[in-house]
């Protein structure tokens, strides 16, 4: 981008790049649905930094080649009830190979009494720190106040649930999809997201 | 014999020795390293044994020191669950559920407080928080 060379030092170039490139994966991200579709993994999903009180912080992509995750962004109290039925159904999920990560849409140091207080309490990972940002860049495949993403094995987005928190797939639902995704014969290369 | 024989045999032959000893000698710094490994490994096992022990434990147990964050406390259980980093020598980085010696060491931690800890035992199964501080 030479004509912003002299306005934009290259850490802003960069985040110009990837902005402009999740936009471009936005628009045809529509495609995606409730349902997996089979062999089809086309979307990558964005990394992010999963930093959890002041504990060391990981990354999204840390669970590439390990576990499926399942990427929650919610919004209290709306969503109270269905982050009460993920928290019931995060052992069987775990079984599964399936990771939940939940992002607050709002900003709060908070964030784990809030769904600590539930019962059962909520046990998975619960970004506390640069939620904000996972927030912006997941808005743009789905702008609803909750949204449910589920990741496969290979840092693809495969399924997206997206509107009313009461709308959301029940386990057994959720679980369908997950077998679906233990079932593919292909196995796609892992993405390659680095853009310099 | 030509000299170019003679450069020929002796190239080969550092080649062959150099070949072997590179070999013979990386098997042995492998070995090396494991056997450090383990070393180390006991010296830490006896550094906390000796910790619990000053700190009035039974023989053979061990005191690891913590940090994470109080992810659910069930008083009626004395278990509090904790998302810790990794527990050397016990435990990988992970969410885990450990008790508490008593009522009084777990004061008035709640959810989503930040700790440091430290557990006393012989193995992970009977690992108990016997002390508590803000991280």
């Amino acid at each position: 981008m030479p004509g912003f060379q002299s306005r934009l030092g290259d850490v802003e170039r960069w985040d110009a790049i990837n902005y402009i490139r999740a936009l471009g994966a936005a628009q045809p991200s529509s495609a995606i649905g409730r349902q997996v579709e089979p062999d089809r993994p086309w979307l990558i999903a964005p990394d992010f930094t999963v930093a959890v009180g002041p504990l060391a912080p990981g990354a999204l992509r840390d669970y590439r080649g390990r576990r499926m995750v399942l990427v929650v962004l919610y919004t209290l109290p709306a969503s109270r009830q269905r982050m009460t039925a993920l928290a019931k159904s995060y052992d069987v999920l775990s079984v599964t190979g399936v990771e939940i990560i939940a992002v607050p849409t709002h900003t709060s140091p908070d964030a784990l009494r809030e769904l600590g207080s539930s019962s059962p309490p909520a046990l998975f990972p619960v970004v506390t720190d640069g939620a904000p940002d996972v927030v912006a860049t997941y808005r743009m495949f789905a702008p609803e106040p909750h949204a449910e993403f589920l990741i496969d094995r290979q840092g693809y987005i495969r399924a997206i649930w997206n509107g009313d928190a009461g709308g959301m797939p029940e386990t057994a639902a959720l679980l369908k999809q997950v077998e679906q995704l233990n079932e593919e014969k292909s196995v796609p290369p892992f993405p390659d997201d680095h853009v310099h | 014999m030509d000299a170019w024989r003679v450069v020929l045999v002796v190239n080969l032959a550092l080649a062959v020795g150099l070949g072997v000893g590179y070999v013979g000698w990386g098997r042995r710094v492998d070995a090396l390293d494991r056997e450090l490994e383990a070393t180390r490994a006991r010296v830490e096992r006896l550094e906390r044994e000796r910790q619990a022990r000053a700190a009035g434990a039974r023989a053979g147990e061990q005191q690891w020191e913590a940090r994470g964050i109080v992810r659910a406390v069930f008083p009626q259980a004395n278990m509090l669950v904790i998302t810790h980093e990794e527990i050397r020598g016990l435990l990988p980085a992970r969410t885990t559920s450990f008790q508490t010696v008593s009522p009084g060491v777990r004061g008035s931690v709640s959810v989503g407080d930040p700790i440091r800890f430290s557990l006393r035992g012989t193995v992970v199964d009977d690992a108990a928080i016997v002390a508590i501080t803000p991280w």
